[in-house]
C-alpha cells in the first residue's frame, strides 16, 4: 500500500524519500503483472491473425529505443500524458474521480493559445509563464465547478465531469468556429501563438520539446504538494475518510474544491504545453483522448506520484511502439488500443485489496 | 420568420426521431442498470461494438436479420464482460466501464484495419436495406398525411421498437415481479438476499438487458441512413443516453422526454447550419442539453438534500 499518513516529525526528508521510492517500487509490481497479462493476450492475438509475433513485438516493445528520433517521439507522447495522469492522481487522492481531464485540457489549451496570440509583445519566458497561468486558471476553474457541485450538493463528480467534457469541447468549438477562428487556416483553429512562446525542441527532428521538462517538474511538484505539505496531508485525509477529516478540523468542502482546482489546473497547463510545443496554435481535436489515457496511466501507477510518472512514460512507449510496429510489420497499430482496453477492464479486478480499498473508501466517503 | 418556418416542419420531426432513437435506446439500457444501482459508463463501448458488427455481418451475409442479430449479440458479449468483471471479479464500475469503451474502440479499429484495410471507416459496396416504414408516395403532398409522410417515411423499424420499449420497460419495471426485484436490488440488496433472491444475478440481468438495448442502438446508428461504419461513430451517444437517463430520473418515461430533448438539440443544430437567416450557432444548440442535464442533476440533488434535512 502506498498510502502514507501525515508526515511524522522525526522522519528525515531523505528517509521518507527512500520510503516513498520503495513504495513506488511496490506500486510497480501489480501493474507489471496486469501489463504482462495484456501483452500475452496481444501475443496470442497476433498469432491468431496469422502474423509472426516476434518481429512485431520487437518493434512494439523496443522500437522506441532504436534511435534518437523514435525515442524523442516517445518523450513527446509522454508529455501530455504526464499532465493528465497527474491531474487524475491529485483528484483521486482527494477523494474525487476526475474524468474531466479532457475538457479541462481543452479549455487550458484554448485560453493559453488566446493569451499566446494576443500578448505578442511580451518576451518569451514571460509569455510562456502567462500562457501557463491562464491555462491553469481555465482548467482549474472548470474542474472546481464540479468540485463545488460535489462539495455542496453531492453531485457525482464522475457524471458532472463527463458532461462538462462535452460542454468544454463545444465551448472551444464555438470559439474557433466564430470569433477566434483563424480565417486564413483551413479548419477550426486559432491563430499561431507568438513565435517567442514556441517551446524549443530538445531532440530535433523529433517532436519532443522542453515542455517535457515542465511536465516532469509539475509531476515532482505534485508529489511535494501531496506528501510534503500540510495542505496535501489534508487533501489525503479528505480522500481517505471525509468524516474523520472533518472531525480533525479540516474544512472538507474547501479542500475538495481546492483539490479539483489544482487537478484541473494541471490538465489545463498540459493543454497549454501541447499548444506551445506541437502545433503552436489551438485546434479543435488536438487531443486524441489524452484525458482517458492519463486516467489509465494514473491507475496503472496506483495513484502514487512516482508510479504515475513512470506509467505515463511506459504508456507513451506502448503508444509509440505500436506506431512503429504498424510501419515495420503487418500487425495493425490498433492492437495497442485493444491492449489498453484489456488493461483498464481488468485493472481493478485483479488489483490487490489495497487499490480496491482505496476506491471503495472513496465511494464510501461520497 | 421564414427562417423559423424552414426550421420547424415535418422534416425536423423526422430528424428528431432519427437522432432520438439511439439516445433513447442507450437511456433505456441505462435505466435498467441504474435501477439495480450500476452507473453504466460502458454503454458507449457496447453501442460502438454493435455498430461495427451490424455492418460487418450485414455486408458478409446481405441479411438485415443477421446484421441485427450480430449487433445485439456483439453488444451482449461486451455487456457480459462488463458484468462479469464488475459483479464477479469486483472491479470498480467506472474504471471497468471506461475499459470497455477503450476495448470497443480497440477491437473495432483493429478489425477495421485487419478485415477492410482501412483505419478510418468501412462502407460496404452492397448492403441490405434496413427494414423501414414505407408510406404511399401519394401522401407526400396531402395536408395532414403529408406531415406524417415527411416525418415518418423511411424511418427504420428500430425507431418504433425503441418507442415501444419505453412502454414495455415501464410495465416490466413497475408492474411485474422481476421489475420489483430489480428495483429492490438497487435500493436494498441485503433485503433482496434475505428474500432468497440473488442480487448479483439480478444486476447481471440488467447489464445484459442494457446490452440488448445497446445492440439495437448501435444498429440504428450504423444502418438507419449510412450503411457504413466509421471509427468512433458513436461519438458520445452512449454517454448522452446515460445523461438522458440521469436527467429522466432513471425512469423509462422520463428518459424518453430527456432523450427527445437531446435529439431535438441535435436535429436543430443540424438544420440551423443550412438556414443562414436564423443565425444560430449549432455549437451552442448542441451544448444546451448538457447544461440542462447538469443543472437538472444539481437541482435533483439539492431537492434530495432538502428532503433529508426536513
Amino acid at each position: 500500500m502506498t498510502e502514507h499518513s501525515a508526515p511524522l516529525v522525526d522522519e528525515t526528508l531523505r528517509g521518507t524519500l527512500v520510503a516513498n521510492l520503495r513504495s513506488a517500487g511496490e506500486a510497480l509490481v501489480q501493474p507489471a503483472l496486469t501489463l504482462a497479462a495484456a501483452l500475452v493476450i496481444g501475443l496470442l492475438l497476433i498469432v491468431g491473425i496469422g502474423e509472426n509475433p516476434i518481429p512485431a513485438y520487437h518493434a512494439f516493445l523496443f522500437g522506441s529505443f532504436d534511435n534518437a528520433l523514435d525515442f524523442g517521439n516517445l518523450l513527446a507522447k509522454a508529455t501530455p500524458l504526464i499532465s493528465t495522469a497527474i491531474c487524475v492522481m491529485i483528484a483521486f487522492r482527494g477523494g474525487a474521480f476526475n474524468v474531466g481531464g479532457e475538457g479541462q485540457m481543452y479549455l487550458g489549451a484554448f485560453w493559453g493559445a488566446v493569451i499566446g496570440f494576443t500578448f505578442v509583445g511580451l518576451p518569451g519566458p514571460l509569455l510562456i509563464v502567462a500562457i501557463m497561468i491562464a491555462a491553469g486558471i481555465a482548467g482549474g476553474l472548470w474542474a472546481a465547478i464540479a468540485g463545488a457541485l460535489k462539495a455542496f450538493w453531492e453531485v457525482d463528480e464522475v457524471v458532472s465531469t463527463l458532461l462538462m467534457n462535452y460542454i468544454a469541447m463545444l465551448i472551444t468549438q464555438y470559439f474557433v468556429d466564430n470569433q477566434f477562428k483563424d480565417v486564413t487556416a483551413g479548419g477550426p483553429m486559432t491563430a499561431y501563438v507568438a513565435r517567442q512562446a514556441w517551446l524549443p525542441q530538445m531532440l530535433p527532428p523529433s517532436a519532443v520539446t522542453i515542455g517535457l521538462l515542465i511536465a516532469i517538474a509539475i509531476g515532482i511538484a505534485s508529489w511535494f504538494l501531496m506528501f510534503r505539505t500540510v495542505w496535501g496531508a489534508n487533501v489525503r485525509a479528505v480522500g481517505t475518510n471525509r468524516r474523520f477529516a472533518q472531525a480533525m478540523g479540516v474544512n472538507v468542502r474547501r479542500t475538495l474544491i481546492q483539490t479539483m482546482f489544482i487537478s484541473g489546473a494541471v490538465a489545463g497547463i498540459g493543454g497549454a504545453i501541447e499548444v506551445m510545443g506541437v502545433e503552436h496554435r489551438f485546434y479543435q481535436g488536438f487531443s486524441p483522448g489524452f484525458g482517458f489515457l492519463g486516467l489509465t496511466a494514473a491507475l496503472l501507477g496506483r495513484l502514487n506520484p512516482w508510479g504515475t510518472l513512470a506509467m505515463a512514460f511506459l504508456y507513451a512507449a506502448l503508444l509509440n511502439g505500436a506506431a512503429i510496429m504498424q510501419i515495420q510489420t503487418p500487425v495493425p497499430n490498433p492492437l495497442v488500443n485493444i491492449l489498453e482496453g484489456i488493461i483498464v477492464v481488468v485493472m481493478t479486478a485483479t488489483a490487490r485489496p489495497a487499490i480496491r480499498g482505496l476506491l471503495r473508501r472513496k465511494r464510501a466517503a461520497a | 420568420m421564414s427562417g423559423l418556418a424552414q426550421l420547424v416542419n415535418a422534416d425536423l420531426v423526422g430528424a428528431l426521431l432519427l437522432y432520438t432513437t439511439p439516445i433513447l435506446l442507450a437511456a433505456i439500457g441505462c435505466v435498467f442498470t441504474q435501477q439495480a444501482n450500476i452507473l453504466n459508463i460502458a454503454m458507449e463501448g457496447m453501442m460502438l461494438t454493435a455498430a461495427f458488427f451490424a455492418i460487418a455481418v450485414g455486408a458478409a451475409t446481405q441479411s438485415v436479420a443477421l446484421a441485427l442479430a450480430g449487433a445485439i449479440a456483439s453488444a451482449m458479449v461486451m455487456s457480459a464482460v462488463f458484468g462479469y468483471v464488475v459483479l464477479v471479479l469486483g472491479a470498480d464500475v467506472f474504471v471497468a466501464g471506461i475499459g470497455i469503451n477503450l476495448l470497443a474502440d480497440g477491437v473495432t479499429v483493429f478489425l477495421l484495419e485487419r478485415l477492410y484495410n482501412n483505419e478510418g471507416s468501412y462502407t460496404p459496396t452492397t448492403f441490405p436495406t434496413m427494414w423501414q416504414l414505407a408510406l404511399p408516395s401519394g401522401w407526400a403532398n396531402a395536408p395532414v398525411l403529408g406531415f406524417l409522410y415527411h416525418a415518418l417515411n423511411g424511418q427504420t423499424v428500430i425507431v418504433f421498437v425503441a418507442l415501444l420499449l419505453v412502454v414495455v420497460s415501464h410495465i416490466v419495471l413497475y408492474r411485474t415481479k422481476i421489475g420489483v426485484h430489480i428495483r429492490a436490488t438497487g435500493e436494498n440488496p441485503e433485503a433482496v438476499e434475505a428474500a432468497g433472491l440473488n442480487p448479483t444475478w439480478l444486476k447481471f440481468l440488467t447489464v445484459m438487458i442494457s446490452g440488448v438495448c445497446a445492440g439495437l442502438g448501435g444498429a440504428q446508428l450504423a444502418m438507419a441512413t449510412l450503411d457504413e461504419f466509421i471509427r468512433e461513430m458513436t461519438n458520445g451517444v452512449g454517454f448522452i443516453g446515460l445523461s438522458a437517463e440521469i436527467f429522466g430520473n432513471a425512469t423509462p418515461i422520463g428518459s424518453l422526454i430527456a432523450s427527445a430533448v437531446f435529439g431535438l438539440a441535435n436535429a436543430v443544430a443540424d438544420r440551423v447550419q443550412v438556414i443562414p437567416s436564423l443565425n444560430v450557432s449549432p455549437d451552442l444548440v448542441l451544448m444546451l442539453p448538457y447544461v440542462v442535464t447538469l443543472v437538472a442533476l444539481t437541482l435533483a440533488m439539492i431537492r434530495r438534500r432538502r428532503a433529508r434535512i426536513a
